[in-house]
């Protein structure tokens, strides 16, 4: 574990920064729950345990450094091996069990985000870790509680840059996604057209065995020949089924993280999350437009207001709401999409501050597109 | 030809035609297609960019081409739930199995009844293909006399240069059954 994934500690507070301390404390928890498990198990029980132990299950998704897999793979499992990695008793599962249901509300956005609810994660995640135990996580728990008292007692921060790089990486993780999730859909609709071909074979030969039956009993020997053909069907399938499940797990796996982050992010925007690291850093807010051409990088930080540029349409619309810009401003708006197409060709996410100046990424770098003059 | 129609909650606007490369449903490479592009919005931030293509081969489908911040279940659409169309003499047709939810929120096609799409839509099924100028929803059996395992499975006609209709076919048995919680 390195110093670079220490937790951004909110430098105010606000919902949507005390959210994504919480959210950044489960995932450290997941990253050090999962080592620990590894150098554990790995010597005991083979390099192979995870597989072995998914398989065993049915499932083929196990992922050891998610948060809620670490948390509730020994709490669902009494004969899981992670168990032998614990502290035994009661008082410890029932920290996990309040945890994971905690883990559960952060990520699902079903909390208020409030310091008091943080405080008593923090406090639960530092329990927890000492008890295994945990070092730099404890340690990354108790810089969090102190800093949430801190705020408490009215104390003012500087410095919030890590926290606006970290929604930034936040954003960059959720457009990764969506990217990974757009390259995996075409090779599992590939995948669903030759299984249910298999499928559709595994009926037709079906059939010919029954209508086989029909006609000449059960004994002839085209029956027993017909009986085979149809198991090598159905084997067939059934080796394509596993195939497309493990696929399709997969990419429901990205999407279950890619909606976590993107509420997260939801929460970010609605809470003012940026505007409030801003308005207690020292740091000057260039947004002034004058000096900077489309294409170029934008010097500042981008807005919170969020559109789509869709390739398709060749438009823009809200991303909230779907409005498209061209039904309320008319073909102002569909100029403006065409000319920012030049400029970003895939379209994507746009972001507009409170002067109009709308910013894309284009790779890792935020550029500048131009000025919604209707909304300016 | 109509531009924009509510289905049920949603809204489907005609977003016009273009040229663009894809591959059809059970096909190995990609062909020229002409797209019919359609916007579906509508509650829980559904916001699906949406397309039925025409292929250079004669091949037929409506499709979901982009999600962008549409939220689960409907993401799904994203890699499933294409809408396949078929001739039908000089016309085309297509089924409307409707997209249902399974354990864990996962959702693909089932069969469904016309009082389920009824009651999903709010309003006569009939009356709504009607407007957009499909047949009636029959079984592909009383449709064109198929006797097959499929011949119990709703579908509805319309002409080939039709497209509303199987745009319209598409919201009626992908996002609004997801926005109703049919359940298999």
């Amino acid at each position: 574990m390195t110093e670079s994934r220490k937790l951004n500690l909110p430098n105010a507070i606000n919902e949507g920064q005390i959210k994504l301390l919480i959210f950044d404390a489960f995932i450290l928890l997941g990253e050090e729950l999962g080592n620990h498990y590894e150098s554990k198990i790995t010597p005991i029980l083979g390099k192979n345990w995870v597989y072995e132990l998914a398989r065993g299950r049915g499932d083929l998704e196990y992922n050891t450094t998610d948060p809620q897999w670490v948390l509730v793979e020994p709490l669902r499992n009494p004969t899981s091996p992670t168990r032998l990695t614990l502290p035994k008793g009661p008082g410890f599962y029932n920290r996990v069990s309040t945890l994971a249901k905690a883990r559960n509300a952060y990520f699902h956005n079903n909390n208020n985000g409030s310091i008091e609810a943080a405080l008593r994660v923090l406090e639960l995640l530092l329990e927890v870790s000492l008890a295994i135990p945990l070092d730099f996580a404890g340690n990354a728990y108790a810089d969090g509680i102190r800093r949430l008292n801190s705020l408490k007692q009215g104390e003012v921060f500087h410095g919030g840059e890590s926290n606006l790089k970290r929604v930034v990486l936040l954003e960059q993780q959720v457009a990764e996604l969506e990217e990974l999730a757009n390259l995996n859909k075409e090779l599992i609709h590939k995948r669903q057209v030759v299984l249910e071909e298999a499928l559709d074979d595994v009926a037709l030969q079906q059939e010919k065995v029954r209508e086989l039956e029909e006609k000449v009993g059960n004994k002839d020997q085209a029956i027993a020949q017909a009986r085979k053909e149809q198991e090598a069907a159905e084997k067939l399938a059934l080796g394509l089924k596993a195939e497309y499940d493990a696929k399709v797990a997969e990419l429901a796996e990205k999407e279950a993280i890619e909606r976590q982050y993107k509420e997260l992010l939801r929460t970010l925007v609605e809470s003012k999350t940026v505007e409030s690291i801003n308005s207690t850093n020292t740091k000057s807010n260039k947004s002034d437009s004058h000096d900077v051409a489309p294409g170029d990088n934008w010097p500042s930080e981008k807005g919170s207001r969020r559109l789509t540029l869709s390739v398709n349409f060749r438009e823009l619309y809200d991303t909230k709401s779907g409005e498209l810009l061209k039904e309320k401003f008319g073909d102002a708006a569909s100029a403006l999409a065409n000319e920012w197409l030049e400029i970003k060709p895939q379209g994507g996410r746009i972001f507009v501050d409170e002067k109009g100046n709308a910013t894309a990424y284009r790779g890792e770098d935020l550029i500048y597109l131009g000025k919604v003059s209707f909304w300016a | 030809m109509i531009a924009n129609i509510s289905v049920g909650p949603l809204k489907l606007q005609y977003m016009g035609e273009s040229k663009v490369e894809a591959t059809p449903i059970g096909f190995g490479e990609s062909l020229q297609a002409t797209q019919h592009l359609a916007f579906i919005t509508g509650p829980d931030q559904i916001a699906l960019e949406t397309a039925y293509l025409i292929f250079e081969n004669g091949d037929r489908d409506v499709r979901v081409i982009e999600t962008g911040d549409t939220p689960n279940p409907y993401l799904r659409l994203g890699h499933g739930g294409r809408l396949g169309i078929y001739s039908l003499g000089n016309d085309y047709y297509c089924e409307a199995r409707a997209m249902k939810l399974g354990d864990e929120n996962w959702s693909n096609l089932q069969n469904s009844t016309y009082a389920e799409i009824e009651s999903w839509l709010g309003s006569n099924v009939n009356d709504f293909l009607s407007s957009v100028g499909a047949s009636e929803l029959l079984t592909r059996e009383r449709l064109f006399g198929d006797e097959g395992r499929r011949r119990n499975v709703l579908a509805a006609s319309f002409p080939g240069d039709n497209f509303m209709a199987p745009l319209a076919i598409f919201a009626l048995t992908r996002p609004l059954p997801l926005l109703k919680g049919a359940r298999k």
